[in-house]
């Protein structure tokens, strides 16, 4: 190391040699060579050189920069405090129109995710047996030309369908770019997997209203919220607006059907405990009762299609007597508003169309009105060649499919990919959070890619991992709370942590590798440039100065618009249900053991989330909650140490007593094991 | 006196008189009236997310515990919550927040050795990290156990390389900590007004501390309990209003809203 002098003296004279030896002229010259050489080389997925995150990472500096908040589709407006380059804190932005400053737990631990150590550091490739989780990392060009090698040969056999996309919630702009992705390369199969995916709630809320918005709106004025499945409560992405409604003056009723009564959220006034599983058929034997009772002159659907939906004759299977049940819907048919929030679980479009025909059986929007549906996005359309087409025709492979074997049982896309019914599937692609599918379905996929962030129950199946960017690096549009007047900007508040790269970009560059039609359809070069895309340069403008704008009636020209359509008909719904809802157990496993899921559910590992002292979440303490009359013949008090068995794991927990727990059913907190329902005993700890 | 030495020092007595000057003009506080914050949480309100405890551990650099730590330590909670396992405690069945109370007669500030814990003019409980003892005659001085003692040095979770808040001294190992119903805050709006010539304003505390500010159903609400316009004094004359121990004479100045059907 050279002392400071010689330092000092040797810098000085850096200048002097290169002056020495070149002339002024040529020194320029040589310069800007270099520097156009730089920027000619320049990797297109380096980090931003965006002024403001430059003036971020001065020491000393901190600023506070509005972004939308993507830890659930709900998109709440918030304020990300940046000192010295790095992302400290999240609070809630005042100005967002939708959250007005609050912000949800999920929100505040953010940063936390950003800079989280198991985050993938960048993609990496399967090298030992499936579901072993053996990776090693590879180069983003090794991993694009291996993905791109696959999807090109599917095209080549003209077996596009075999492509599959399993989509969680996650960024909006990305479920659009993989949407006309999937539509020109020839796949019917963009699948939703979660109850809040763009997907359901998209096709759900679009075939019944017309509209691609959350129920959020309705809360506003709702008199009556009923949630199917605690889960709305507690965690669900409308959560703010609920508790908005829940903390006024003058609340609408909150209504819950649900196994397990909510630990957090707003507090139900009325709780119906329903059999677990059964929670789209309580939705349909309300819609039964309401057609029947012609509470709307024109009803949504023929009275005979739900007619096997009679409380009288699936009392039995909700767990609830008929009389409550028709009793519930005399009463929803009697509030002036009604909002009714799907359940969370893997029966996501069922649940959100259940929901959807419920809200339609109630009359709260109109089949006739035929509303102006907002175009959105503003992208041209795009001619499909004839091998998209012909993989366009096939039918999916979940219950939407018009394959009658298909549309019995619900949604099936487990038991198609474990059969091979109506057709195998060769590559299936995991995008977003909360996909989640059985060890047999994913052990009969010849490819699985994942694009999650983090290694997960799912992701350990794929063989290659392409990690996504976190919401604070990537780029996005949201209409917050899916309400297109409300448009909210996410964007990078600070460069790239790992070597991560936006799913969006990944599209695009498939796209373009494999040419054709593909690469007319999606011409932006990076994910940015389709977010910009999509609406008009003044509104982009205004989103960049504020985060957050919520679109003035005046101003509503900017926005994209179709007119009315004259000639849209009401979709004809067929429900058909044959799934038994899960029966209690035998002498050996006599309860039935339910999830309980809360804040520390919906993303692993984050401590500050699991360490709330009373969260589901918490991954040290496992939790039992069991009903008082079944835990005292078993000698269980309230607090002791009990053990769990199940007929795949046993566990030791705590025995919490809920009294509003539906006798037979213990919940238990999914970490660190991770279960869904199923029987199981519980017996003292010795 | 050489002309730069005169210089400089009839600029330091004219800034003097300019900050004389200044603080004259300051409208006048109510000094004969101090102030006395306290807080008042609505459990009807309350829709126990949580969202206060994140809030607050992140502002207040509150680490998590995690699985390994030591064996008598307990994980520091400065917003808590308190569940109880029937619906006639004075709170409830569902777990209900509960920050440090800063009564008005701490039996913590009385007890403290070594006056680390005192209280500050505007009556809040404040505690100089750096003159505690590690005693702990103040954990079991507080009726409420809202005090923690630091068995370890402060652990930042894997991968948060820097404390969240870097106006928030971390608190060592051997020191007695609790909430300060962020008092850096407070400081930096008192001083932000000041400098701006103008008094504080009810809305400028109402939604203050960490907690109040991240709370999404809008149940907590900080402010001047001598102020008689105040939303906080408002709310703490409703007849749901209730005080926890009362009997014990602490006089907590946190204050329960808790009642409807």
């Amino acid at each position: 190391m050279p002392s400071g002098e010689e330092g000092q003296q040797r810098l000085q004279c850096v200048p002097q040699v290169i002056m020495k030896n070149l002339a002024r002229r040529e020194w320029l010259i040589s310069t800007l060579g270099a520097v156009s050489a730089c920027q000619g080389r320049r990797d297109p997925y380096a980090p931003s050189t965006d002024d403001s995150l430059a003036k971020s990472s001065v020491a000393g500096s901190v600023s506070r920069v509005r972004t939308i908040c993507g830890a659930c589709p709900a998109a709440c407006g918030i304020e990300v405090r940046v000192c010295e380059g790095r992302a400290r804190t999240i609070e809630g932005n005042p100005k967002a129109d939708f959250n007005k400053g609050r912000v949800c737990p999920l929100g505040l631990v953010g940063v936390e995710g950003l800079y989280h150590p198991r985050r993938l550091p960048g993609p990496m490739r399967r090298i030992g047996p499936r579901g072993e989780a053996t990776f090693q990392p590879i180069s983003w060009d090794e991993a694009m030309t291996w993905l791109l090698r696959r999807l090109a040969s599917l095209r080549a056999l003209e077996t596009p369908e075999e492509l599959v996309l399993l989509e969680g919630h996650g960024s909006l702009t990305t479920s659009l770019l993989w949407s006309r992705f999937l539509s020109v390369y020839g796949s019917p199969n963009h699948l939703a997997m979660g109850p809040w995916s763009w997907a359901a709630l998209a096709r759900a809320e679009e075939e019944a209203t017309r509209a691609t918005s959350l129920p959020v709106e309705a809360l506003q004025h709702a008199n009556y919220v009923l949630a199917i499945g605690e889960s709305s409560l507690e965690t669900g992405p409308s959560w703010i607006p609920l508790v908005t409604a829940f903390s006024r003056a003058h609340r609408p009723i909150f209504g819950c059907a649900s196994p397990r009564p909510p630990l957090s959220g707003p507090t139900p006034d009325e709780f119906f405990p329903i059999h677990p599983g059964s929670g789209g058929l309580f939705q349909l034997a309300l819609a039964q009762v309401l057609v029947r009772m012609g509470v709307k002159p024109e009803p949504p659907i023929p009275p005979e299609s739900l007619a096997r939906f009679a409380p009288d004759r699936v009392a039995n299977q909700i767990g609830l007597p008929a009389r409550t049940i028709e009793g519930l819907a005399l009463c929803l048919a009697s509030q002036k508003s009604v909002t009714v929030l799907p359940d969370e679980t893997h029966e996501a479009e069922f649940s959100a169309r259940a929901s959807s025909l419920l809200r339609q059986c109630l009359g709260k929007r109109t089949w006739s009105q035929n509303p102006v549906r907002t175009a959105f996005p503003n992208w041209p359309k795009v001619d499909c060649d004839s091998v998209a087409q012909l993989g366009g025709s096939k039918p999916r492979l979940d219950w939407q499919s018009d394959d009658a074997r298909l549309k019995e049982g619900g949604v099936k896309i487990v038991e198609a990919l474990v059969s091979g019914y109506p057709y195998k599937a060769s590559i299936v692609l995991l995008s977003g959070e909360g996909v989640e599918l059985n060890d047999e379905a994913f052990s009969t996929v010849p490819t699985v890619v994942s694009f999650s962030s983090f290694l997960t129950e799912s992701s350990r199946w794929a063989d290659l991992l392409l990690p996504n960017h976190h919401f604070l690096e990537a780029w996005d549009i949201h209409p917050m709370g899916r309400d297109v007047r409300l448009l909210g900007l996410s964007r990078p508040v600070v460069p790239p942590q790992n070597n991560s790269r936006s799913t969006g970009d990944v599209i695009l560059d498939l796209a373009k590798g494999i040419g054709g039609s593909l690469s007319h359809a999606l011409p932006w070069m990076r994910h940015e440039a389709a977010v910009k895309s999509l609406f008009s340069p003044e509104i982009i403008v205004k989103l960049e100065a504020t985060g957050t704008w919520t679109v003035a009636p005046d101003e509503a020209c900017l926005l994209p618009q179709t007119t009315p359509n004259p000639h849209y008909q009401r979709p004809q719904l067929t429900w058909k249900f044959s799934g038994a809802p899960l029966t209690y157990g035998t002498t050996a496993f006599p309860f039935l053991l339910v999830p309980a899921r809360g804040w520390g559910d919906s993303m692993p590992d984050l401590k500050w989330i699991e360490e709330i002292p009373f969260t589901p979440g918490n991954p040290y303490i496992a939790r039992l909650e069991i009903h008082p009359a079944d835990a005292f013949p078993l000698g269980i008090r309230n607090g002791e140490t009990v053990e769990v068995e199940t007929p795949t794991f046993q566990a030791t927990a705590h025995a919490f007593f809920r009294s509003g727990l539906r006798p037979g059913v213990v919940a238990m907190n999914r970490r660190p094991i991770q279960f869904s329902v199923c029987q199981a005993r519980v017996r003292r700890s010795s | 006196m050489s002309d730069p030495l005169r210089r400089r020092f009839l600029s330091m007595v004219a800034g003097a008189a300019a900050l004389v000057t200044s603080h004259a003009g300051y409208p006048k506080n109510q000094a004969s009236k101090p102030r006395r914050f306290g807080m008042v949480i609505d459990l009807d309100r309350c829709v126990h997310c949580g969202a206060c405890g994140i809030a607050c551990s992140m502002e207040n650099n509150v680490f998590p515990m995690g699985e390994t730590s030591h064996p008598h330590a307990r994980p520091i909670h400065w917003m808590d919550f308190l569940s109880s396992s029937t619906e006639a405690s004075p709170l409830g069945e569902k777990p209900a927040p509960i920050p440090c109370m800063h009564c008005e007669e701490a039996p913590c500030v009385q007890i403290c050795p070594v006056g680390a814990t005192y209280r500050t003019p505007e009556g809040l409980v404040a505690q100089i990290w750096d003159r505690c003892i590690g005693c702990r005659a103040c954990m079991v001085a507080c009726p409420y156990s809202r005090r923690y003692y630091n068995f370890t040095n402060p652990t930042r979770p894997p991968g948060i390389a820097t404390s969240p808040n870097p106006e928030v001294a971390l608190r060592p190992a051997g020191v007695v900590e609790k909430c300060t119903f962020c008092h850096h805050r407070l400081r930096s709006t008192l001083l932000r007004r000041r400098l701006a010539n103008e008094l504080p304003r009810d809305e400028d505390f109402r939604q203050l501390p960490a907690c109040a500010q991240a709370c999404p159903a809008e149940a907590i609400t900080f402010g001047d309990l001598n102020d008689p316009d105040s939303q906080v004094t408002q709310l703490a004359r409703s007849p749901r209003s209730l005080r926890l121990l009362e009997h014990l004479g602490t006089k907590p100045k946190v204050i329960y809203l808790r009642g409807r059907a």
